[in-house]
């Protein structure tokens, strides 16, 4: 089960960082911390992001992924994957 | 797993709008469906995926000023992925966000809701005013329209007109009708209050009304108390000897053996006429002094203050009443006076497919698509 509060303290540090802009570290520590939350971080490659994250939790965590990976790319293409996957699932709550 | 989710009321926030693209590449050309995603937050704008955002920018301020909601920020979903293949610029979804972000924002985003599959839109918002310009493909785009079964309003911009309308002459399966100058009854009944909601917002007006419904409530509270209390209060007396009954009397034992307790002689308290001072219409006091085991009473005509005032109440409780409804009922009158007068007749053309249960819609700009959209869904 995901930790709801966790995912939305996580993702407004996300929102601070990138609205602080430097360093650059801290943004990309936040997203990243973010997106291991949604996903497995793991052996398994699978994405967990559950049924019980809110439709309006749903859309900013992708909006604000989509945003750093727009501009930090990904790290390999297991990244690129696992974000593929993450993407499809959180789409699929907020248009459901 | 995703799965269902739970409706909220944030759902309102999520606005689904079809838009209709061109996709494959210039030897296979066609027309697609796909839906469009408006969620008002309260940040920025922002557009999944973010690559699109350069593309929709000058498109989401252009709708966001013929809105004049400069405040309000949008994140919109283009539903777009990466190994869509569109012929065309997105600039062709921008009567799609137009209508999302016009669903969000006014009180028929409840009724999209039930409705939003039935629709499709394209165009091109060309200024800040809202006007909509012609778009590329529009022969693929209402292809695919005509050919979803589930489409039943497809609006277009009016530059388009005559290319959709050859495009349609040269299909011999779809036959049209075409129509114009149709009036729009643009009247809101809904949002009139209901009779109780104005009875309520005229008494709690301004501050007289205020005191004036208290003073009522209080009015309506004191009558049946009075009457409850009545027997409680009757007997007032000054010494032994003299007792002062507030009339009518309703429980004479009582008031016996009240006046025996004082000392009043049996067989003088006995000749009381009680029976007359029973009746309702007896108003005033008696007073009843016990003169050496001689019992004299005189009714004293000077009225009681709590029956007046038990009057008083009643008449200012009937009163009040009478007046609020007879306003209320004049203010709905005027109401509907009011919205007889803001029947506005917007004039737009359209195709009926008339085999296809589908009517596909030329507007010019963004006010009117929004106007006809409303007068659809009511």
């Amino acid at each position: 089960m995901l930790n709801l509060e966790e995912i939305e303290i996580e993702l407004e540090g996300l929102i601070r960082a990138r609205n602080e802009g430097l360093p650059i570290a801290g943004w990309r520590n936040s997203a990243l911390s973010l997106f291991n939350k949604l996903c497995n971080s793991g052996e398994d490659t699978s994405c967990i992001a559950e049924k019980n994250l809110s439709k309006k939790l749903a859309i900013e965590c992708m909006t604000e992924l989509d945003s750093y990976f727009n501009i930090f790319d990904f790290m390999d293409d297991g990244e690129r994957h696992k974000w593929q996957e993450l993407s499809k699932k959180l789409r699929t709550i907020y248009s459901s | 797993m995703a799965g269902t989710v739970k409706k909220t009321q944030d759902d309102l926030l999520f606005i689904k709008v079809k838009a209709i693209m061109v996709s494959g590449n210039n030897d296979s050309r066609t027309g697609s469906i796909h839906n469009i995603l408006v969620f008002l937050n309260n940040q920025e704008h922002k557009v999944i995926p973010t690559r699109s955002f350069d593309s929709l920018r000058s498109t989401i301020e252009r709708v966001v000023s013929s809105h004049n909601t400069y405040n309000r920020k949008f994140t919109i979903d283009t539903g777009l992925k990466d190994d869509d293949n569109l012929c065309n610029d997105l600039s062709s979804m921008g009567l799609t966000i137009a209508v999302g972000i016009e669903a969000s924002l006014n009180d028929w985003s409840g009724s999209w809701e039930n409705v939003w599959e039935e629709w499709c839109f394209t165009g091109e918002v060309t200024d800040s005013q809202g006007e909509i310009g012609a778009i590329g493909g529009a022969r693929e785009k209402i292809e695919s329209a005509t050919d979803d079964e589930r489409i039943k309003y497809v609006m277009a911009p009016s530059q388009n007109r005559q290319e959709i309308i050859n495009w349609i002459d040269k299909r011999q399966d779809i036959n049209y009708e075409v129509k114009s100058s149709v009036a729009i009854n643009t009247k809101h009944t809904d949002d009139s209050p209901s009779f109780f909601s104005r009875i309520w917002l005229m008494s709690t007006g301004n501050t007289l009304m205020w005191i004036a419904l208290i003073l009522w409530f209080l009015s309506i509270v004191y009558v049946p108390i009075r009457y409850l209390l009545w027997d409680n209060i009757q007997l007032s007396g000054y010494d032994n000897s003299r007792v002062i009954i507030n009339m009518p009397i309703i429980y004479p034992d009582k008031v016996k053996s009240r006046l025996l307790k004082n000392g009043f002689p049996e067989d003088q308290v006995n000749n009381i006429p009680f029976s007359r001072l029973i009746k309702t219409d007896q108003i005033g006091r008696v007073f009843i002094i016990n003169r050496d085991g001689v019992v004299e009473f005189e009714i004293i005509s000077s009225q009681d203050m709590t029956l007046v005032l038990c009057y008083v109440c009643g008449l200012y409780t009937v009163l009040f009443a009478v007046v609020l409804f007879i306003l209320a009922a004049w203010q709905k009158r005027g109401i509907t006076n009011k919205i007889k007068h803001n029947v506005v007749n917007l004039n737009y053309d359209s195709l009926v497919l008339t085999d296809r249960n589908k009517e596909i819609m030329f507007v010019d700009n963004l006010k009117q698509a929004g106007k006809i959209i409303e007068s659809k869904l009511h």
